[in-house]
């Protein structure tokens, strides 16, 4: 005899009843170890030494281009004071258009 | 010592095999309850054996949890691998605040609900390039999922109910999934989620609902097709 609709409702409802639980596959765990050794590098380890140098050599290329870079401000801020007084001195002389006239 | 010998004493009283499931279980906990915080320590440490100790605890309960979830071995697999290299990655920020058990199965379902939503749209997305008379074909759908611990006489069944929890509202398949193939209770199952035992109550409640209105749907319809596939060959002949 064919089961009725809430039969089998029933019947499906109960069928995770005694039901085990799942085992992973026994290579996971390499998979699983495999994936992280390949995502995480080597760490990799300075001493202090080596740190300290680095550090001073940081400083030293830093210091040199902050002297590089104000040495260069103060030269072009003489420069355009000398452009100005030049064009200063320009403009007394000649303060007419007509060159004639002096 | 004496711990021992009282087991011993219990093996003799009582019935053996039972008793030694017993005292399996009890060790069992009473290591993970003491051993926890070490554990942690060793693998945050970069041990390799507390990390294989860790999975040899919760691998199958991880990867059981997935399989009810995404209802495919691959997929399933591919999450607990993603799970424990999130655990590996993470487990120094873990502050304790909830058991280990409960922490690995948040990020378990996290990592679940992340794949199912990759899937939906990828889904849609073959759908727009279907509509636009792109090559590829709309991706066929899913196969009825059989789960291998589901007992013999009821695997048939157990592929419709399969159907049936992958159609339900995330909440509710993850709810009915911790509940009825992890066996967690409500508490713990309240504590996965992040709310209260009530909310998960009624969470069930809810998705025992729609599972009987879908199953009815399906058994409705199936008998519907082979009724009139009967008639049409009656016609036929």
């Amino acid at each position: 005899m064919k089961p009725t609709l809430q039969e089998q409702i029933e019947q499906s409802m109960k069928s995770l009843n005694g039901m085990t639980r799942a085992e992973a596959s026994p290579f996971l765990f390499g998979k699983i170890m495999h994936k992280l050794s390949r995502q995480l590098p080597e760490p990799v380890y300075y001493s202090n030494k080596m740190l300290l140098r680095l550090a001073a050599m940081i400083l030293f290329v830093l210091s040199l281009n902050i002297i590089t870079v104000t040495r260069y401000k103060r030269n072009t801020t003489k420069k355009v004071n000398e452009d100005t007084q030049i064009l200063v001195v320009t403009q007394e002389y000649f303060e007419t258009d007509n060159l004639y006239i002096y | 010592m004496t711990c021992l010998r009282t087991e011993i004493c219990l093996l003799n009283k009582y019935s053996a095999a039972a008793n030694i499931a017993f005292i399996e279980s009890k060790y069992h906990i009473a290591f993970n309850i003491m051993n926890e915080k070490e554990l942690i320590a060793k693998i945050i440490s970069g041990e390799e054996q507390a990390f294989r100790e860790l999975y040899r605890v919760y691998g199958n309960k991880i990867y059981n949890t997935c399989l009810g979830m995404l209802q495919q071995t691959e997929e399933a697999e591919d999450a607990t691998q993603e799970v424990f290299i999130e655990v590996f990655r993470s487990i120094a920020a873990f502050k304790g605040q909830s058991s280990l058990q409960t922490w690995l199965y948040r990020i378990a379902i996290s990592k679940c609900l992340d794949v199912q939503k990759k899937k939906k749209a990828a889904k849609r997305f073959a759908f727009v390039k279907s509509l636009w008379g792109a090559e590829n074909e709309l991706e066929a759908d899913k196969a009825h999922f059989d789960h291998p611990g589901v007992l013999l006489e009821n695997k048939e069944h157990a592929r419709v109910l399969f159907l049936a929890i992958s159609q339900l509202p995330k909440k509710q398949q993850t709810a009915f999934t911790l509940n009825k193939m992890e066996g967690l209770t409500y508490a713990e199952i309240a504590e996965v989620m992040q709310t209260t035992t009530s909310a998960v109550e009624s969470l069930l409640f809810r998705a025992n609902e729609n599972l009987r209105h879908s199953l009815s749907d399906y058994y409705k319809n199936n008998i519907q097709g082979g009724a009139s596939y009967l008639l049409s060959l009656l016609l036929i002949f």
